[in-house]
C-alpha cells in the first residue's frame, strides 16, 4: 500500500506523530504537515489520495483549506477526511457541506481505530456513496 | 258634537230627505196631469173644431147637390141660389170648353175656368177645390162642383168665414191659437201672431208634419184621436200642441198654446211646495229641538254635576227629578259620590295610619344609620391602622433589592415596587389595576413563547413556583431583559388564595457569568482534549510496541491509559452539563434499530463483566424495535445505567437489562435490574441531582463526579421520556427508563458528547 499517498494536517506535535507512524506502520506513504498553509501546499503538491485534516490549525483554518482544495480543479477531487476533537454538529455539517468525505472525531477513538478507519475508506472507495456520516461511537 | 246637534240633526236630514221627495214626486204628479190636461183639452179643441169644419163642408156638398137638381139654370136661378147662401160668393156654369157660361155674376161670363184644380178631392160626386185666391175679387176662396147635365156647377165660396172658427180662442189663453193649413202645409186661416199669410207661410212644425203624413197614408178618417205634443212651431216657441186632420178637404187643423203659459200654473206649484217644505222644516226644527233640549238637559245637568264632583266637591248632588233613565242614572251617580265619599274617608285614615308607621320606621332607620355611622367610625380608625400597616408593608417591598409585584386573584396587579419599575421600564401607574397577563410579557428565551407558567402554577397549586432558565421580560420600550426568581401564592387565613406575589431580578448579569462559564467549560474541554487523546495515544503505541517490558511496567501504562480515559470521560461530563445547562443541546431524531443497538453495547462492555464474574443478561420481547431518536442521547442513557450497574454490582452478581414495547402508547421501557449495592432511602429523593451519590458508592467507587444519573435524567428529559426506579440498600437497584419511539427534534446547539 506504499503507493497511497496521504497528506496528514495536524498541529498538535505528539498526535500528528502518533498517526503519522501508524500510518506509516499500516504501509500509507504520509506527509505531514503542521499548520493550515503548509497543508494545502502540501496536498496540491504531492496530489495525495486523502488528505486528514485538522480544524483548529494556525495561519489558515481547516475550512479553509478544504474551501481552496475544492476550488481548485486540480484538487476538487481529491477526498479529504475531517479531524475534529469535539463531536459539533455544526462543524461536522459545514465540513461535509464543503466537500469533505468523512469525519472522525479524535478524542473519541484510539488511535488504532483511527487507522482502521482510513484503510476502511480506501477498502470502499470504489463505492463513493459509502461517503456519508459516519456513526460516532 | 252635543247631544242636541245628534238629536236634531239626523231628524232634520231624514225630514228633509222624506218631505223633499214627496214634494217634488207631486211636483212632478202634478205637471203631468197638467201636460196631459192640456193636452185633452187641445185634442178636444180641435176635434170639435175639424167636426164643426166637416159639418159645414158637408152642408156645402148637401147645398150643391140640391142646387144641381134644378133645371134650366139661368143667370137668374144661380144669383138666387148665391144670395140664399151668405157663404157663398158666386154661383156659375162652366162648359166642357172651360168656359163660363152662366154666372150669378154678369161680369164673370165668357172667362176662362181652370177645371183641373177641382180634380183634388172628390165626395159624392162633388168635386173640391183647395183654397185659393179669387182672381175676381181677390178673396180666400175655395169652390166645390158638381156636374151639371154637360156642364159644370161650381159654387165659390169666401174662405173667410171659417176664420170664425179658427179665431174663437176659448180656453186657449193668451197665447193659444187655431189655424188650418192645407194639403201642401200653407196656412189657410189667420194667424194670431202675422198678418196676410193665406197661402204664404209654410208650416213645418212637427205636428203639422204627423198631420199631413197621416193624410197621406190613410184614406177614411171616420174616426180620429189626434195627438198632442210639445214641439217648436212657426214661431220658434216651444209650444204644446194638438192636431187633427179633414180628410175631406185633405186640410189639417192645428191648435197651438205657448209651454210657458200652458206650464205657468206649475211654476207657481213649485214655488209653493218650496215654501211649505221650509215651514214644514221650521216646524219640525222647533219641534225636535224642544225633544233634544228635554232629553239633552238632565245629561248636561250630569255633566256639570260630574265636573264639579271631579273638582273635589262630594257633596255636590247632581239629583234631577225625571224619572226616565238618566233620572235613575243621576240618582245612581248621587249614590256613587257618597260612596266614594265614604271610602276616601277610609283611606285618609289608612293613610294616616301608615304615614304615622312610616315615620316610626324613618326613626329606626336613622337611629340604625347613627349605629352604623358609629360602627364606620371604628371601621376607619381599624382601616388607618391598617394602612399604617400596610405602608409599612409597602416600604418593606419597595425596599427590596429585587422587582416585586403583587397580582390578585383577578390576575390585577396591585402592587408594584421600584425595582420592578426599574427592570420593566413600567411605571406604578402603568400597571396598578390591569391585568399582568396584558402588562408583562415573560418569554422564553429560545422561542419566544410564553412563560408565565410560574405565576399561573402558584395560583394553581398553590406552591411557589421557580421561574424556568431563561426567561425574558420584555420591557416598556419593547426590548428584553433576562429575567430570573420565582412567585408564591398569597393565602388568607383560611388558605384561599387571594393573590400572588412574585419577586424577579434582572438577570443580565447572571447570563452574563453563566455565558462565560460554559464558553470556558466548552474551551477548557477542547484544550484538556487534544493532551488527553495524546496521553491515550501514546500509552496504546507504548502497550503495542513494548511487549518486552516486565508485566508490573505494562500495568503502569495501562494505568496511565486507564486514567486519562477516566479523565476524558469526565471531561466530556462536563461538557454535557454545561450543554444541558445552557439549554445548548440538539435533539436530532433518527432511525435506530435498538435491540441491536443494545446488544453491540453490551459486548462492548464484556470486559469489565468478565472482569467481576457479574452475569449480564438481555431479555427482550421484541426482536427487532425500530425508534426514531436522537442517537447520542440514547447512547448517553444506556452507557451510563449500564456502566452504573457494573460499577456498583459486587462480584458475581447478576445484571438484568430488558425491553418492552409498549405498542399502545408508541413507547418503550428500558429496564436495567442489578444486585448491587443500592440506593440510600435517604439518598433517593436527590440521586438525580448533581454532585449528587449515594452515600455507599462513594465507598466503592471513590472517583465518581455525581453528573452520571443527573445528565441521564436530563437526557431523558430532552427526549420527552420518564425515569424511575426502585432500590434496596444492600439487595440492588432497578431503573424503569420510558422513552417515546419517536423523540421531537430540537435544534440550536450541539449534540451530546
Amino acid at each position: 500500500m506504499a503507493d497511497i499517498k496521504i497528506v496528514l494536517v495536524e498541529d498538535d506535535e505528539i498526535l500528528s506523530k502518533v498517526i503519522k507512524e501508524e500510518l506509516e506502520e499500516a504501509d500509507f506513504k504520509v506527509y505531514l504537515a503542521t499548520d493550515g498553509e503548509k497543508g494545502l501546499e502540501l496536498a496540491q503538491e504531492k496530489k495525495p489520495d486523502l488528505v486528514l485534516l485538522d480544524l483548529m490549525l494556525p495561519k489558515m483554518h481547516g475550512f479553509e483549506v478544504l474551501e481552496n482544495l475544492k476550488k481548485s480543479p486540480e484538487t476538487e477531487d481529491t477526498p479529504v477526511i475531517i479531524l475534529t476533537m469535539l463531536g459539533s454538529d455544526d462543524d461536522i455539517k459545514k465540513g461535509l457541506k464543503l466537500g469533505a468525505s468523512d469525519y472522525i472525531v479524535k478524542s473519541q477513538h484510539a488511535v488504532g481505530e483511527i487507522i482502521d478507519e482510513v484503510k476502511k475508506f480506501f477498502a470502499n472507495e470504489s463505492h463513493p456513496e459509502q461517503n456519508k456520516i459516519k456513526e460516532k461511537k | 258634537m252635543k247631544i242636541k246637534t245628534k238629536i236634531i240633526l239626523p231628524i232634520i236630514l231624514v225630514a228633509v230627505i222624506v218631505l223633499s221627495t214627496a214634494t217634488f214626486y207631486s211636483y212632478f204628479f202634478n205637471v203631468n196631469t197638467l201636460n196631459t190636461s192640456i193636452g185633452e183639452h187641445l185634442n178636444t179643441t180641435v176635434s170639435s173644431r175639424s167636426h164643426h169644419i166637416d159639418t159645414f163642408i158637408e152642408e156645402l156638398i148637401g147645398k150643391i147637390k140640391i142646387a144641381a137638381t134644378q133645371e134650366n139654370l139661368t143667370n137668374e136661378k144661380l144669383e138666387k141660389i148665391k144670395n140664399s147662401n151668405r157663404e157663398f160668393s158666386e154661383v156659375f156654369l162652366v162648359n166642357l170648353d172651360k168656359k163660363i157660361i152662366k154666372s150669378s155674376r154678369q161680369e164673370s161670363i165668357g172667362l176662362d175656368c181652370s177645371i183641373n184644380d177641382y180634380l183634388v178631392n172628390k165626395k159624392d160626386n162633388v168635386y173640391m177645390r183647395d183654397a185659393y185666391i179669387s182672381k175676381i175679387n181677390e178673396e180666400p176662396s175655395i169652390a166645390i162642383a158638381i156636374s151639371h147635365n154637360k156642364d159644370i156647377l161650381i159654387i165659390r165660396i169666401n174662405l173667410e168665414i171659417l176664420n170664425d172658427v179658427t179665431t174663437n180662442k176659448t180656453g186657449l189663453g193668451n197665447t193659444g191659437e187655431v189655424y188650418l193649413i192645407n194639403s201642401a202645409g200653407y196656412t189657410i186661416t189667420p194667424l194670431q201672431f202675422s198678418e196676410d199669410t193665406f197661402l204664404k207661410t209654410k208650416i213645418e212644425s212637427k205636428n203639422a208634419k204627423s198631420c199631413l203624413d197621416t193624410l197621406k197614408n190613410e184614406t177614411e178618417h171616420t174616426e180620429y184621436r189626434g195627438g198632442s205634443a210639445i214641439y217648436t212651431n212657426y214661431k220658434k216657441i216651444e209650444v204644446m200642441g194638438s192636431y187633427h186632420p179633414l180628410s175631406i178637404m185633405n186640410w189639417c187643423i192645428l191648435a197651438e198654446i205657448d209651454k210657458s203659459e200652458a206650464l205657468a200654473p206649475t211654476k207657481n206649484l213649485l214655488k209653493f211646495s218650496i215654501i211649505r217644505i221650509l215651514i214644514i222644516l221650521f216646524i219640525f226644527f222647533i219641534l225636535t229641538y224642544l225633544i233634544a233640549r228635554t232629553i239633552s238637559k238632565p245629561i248636561i245637568i250630569l255633566s256639570q254635576g260630574t265636573k264639579i264632583i271631579k273638582n273635589g266637591n262630594l257633596d255636590h248632588k247632581v239629583g234631577t227629578n225625571s224619572k226616565d233613565e238618566i233620572g235613575s242614572l243621576s240618582r245612581d251617580f248621587d249614590e256613587m259620590t257618597v260612596a266614594i265619599k265614604k271610602s276616601q274617608i277610609e283611606i285618609d285614615k289608612k293613610v294616616k295610619e301608615q304615614t304615622r308607621e312610616i315615620i316610626e320606621k324613618q326613626k329606626d332607620i336613622e337611629n340604625q344609620q347613627e349605629a352604623i355611622l358609629n360602627v364606620l367610625e371604628d371601621v376607619e380608625n381599624e382601616k388607618k391602622k391598617t394602612e399604617i400597616e400596610r405602608d409599612k408593608i409597602d416600604a418593606i417591598l419597595h425596599s427590596i433589592g429585587d422587582g416585586v409585584f403583587v397580582v390578585d386573584k383577578d390576575k390585577k396587579i396591585t402592587i408594584f415596587n421600584n425595582i420592578a419599575e426599574q427592570i420593566s421600564g413600567f411605571n406604578k401607574e402603568d400597571v396598578l389595576g390591569k391585568n399582568y397577563l396584558d402588562i408583562l410579557k415573560f418569554i422564553h428565551e429560545k422561542d419566544r413563547t410564553p412563560n408565565n407558567d410560574f405565576i399561573e402554577k402558584a395560583f394553581s397549586l398553590g406552591k411557589i413556583q421557580m421561574m424556568k432558565n431563561h426567561t425574558l421580560l420584555i420591557k416598556k420600550d419593547k426590548s428584553e431583559v433576562p429575567v430570573a426568581d420565582s412567585s408564591a401564592p398569597i393565602k388568607d387565613s383560611a388558605g384561599n388564595i387571594i393573590g400572588c406575589i412574585v419577586v424577579f431580578r434582572d438577570a443580565t448579569a447572571e447570563r452574563k457569568a453563566e455565558q462565560i462559564k460554559s464558553d470556558f467549560v466548552s474551551i477548557a474541554s477542547h484544550q484538556l482534549r487534544t493532551p488527553l487523546t495524546g496521553i491515550q495515544w501514546v500509552t496504546e503505541r507504548l502497550l503495542k510496541h513494548s511487549t518486552a517490558l516486565p508485566e508490573k511496567e505494562q500495568q503502569y501504562i495501562k494505568d496511565i491509559n486507564l486514567s486519562s480515559k477516566r479523565l476524558s470521560t469526565l471531561v466530556d461530563s462536563l461538557l454535557n452539563v454545561s450543554r444541558i445547562e445552557g439549554g445548548k443541546i440538539t435533539i436530532k431524531p433518527e432511525k435506530i434499530e435498538l435491540i441491536d443497538f443494545i446488544k453491540s453495547y453490551l459486548t462492548e462492555t464484556n470486559p469489565l463483566t468478565e472482569a467481576k464474574n457479574i452475569s449480564l443478561k438481555f431479555n427482550t420481547h421484541p426482536e427487532n424495535l425500530e425508534i426514531l431518536t436522537d442517537r447520542s442521547g440514547i447512547r448517553n442513557i444506556v452507557q451510563s445505567l449500564v456502566s452504573n450497574a457494573i460499577e456498583y454490582t459486587p462480584e458475581n452478581g447478576n445484571i438484568e437489562v430488558s425491553v418492552e414495547d409498549n405498542v399502545e402508547k408508541d413507547s418503550f421501557l428500558f429496564k436495567i435490574k442489578d444486585t448491587g449495592i443500592g440506593i440510600p432511602s435517604k439518598n433517593q429523593a436527590t440521586i438525580f441531582d448533581k454532585f449528587t451519590r449515594g452515600e455507599n458508592a462513594q465507598q466503592v467507587k471513590t472517583d465518581g463526579t455525581g453528573f452520571g444519573l443527573y445528565i441521564t435524567k436530563q437526557t431523558v428529559d430532552l427526549l420527552g421520556g420518564k425515569i424511575r426506579f426502585e432500590s434496596i440498600e444492600n439487595e440492588g437497584t432497578t431503573f424503569f427508563v420510558t422513552l417515546p419511539k419517536i423523540s421531537k427534534a430540537k435544534e440550536g446547539g450541539k449534540s451530546f458528547v
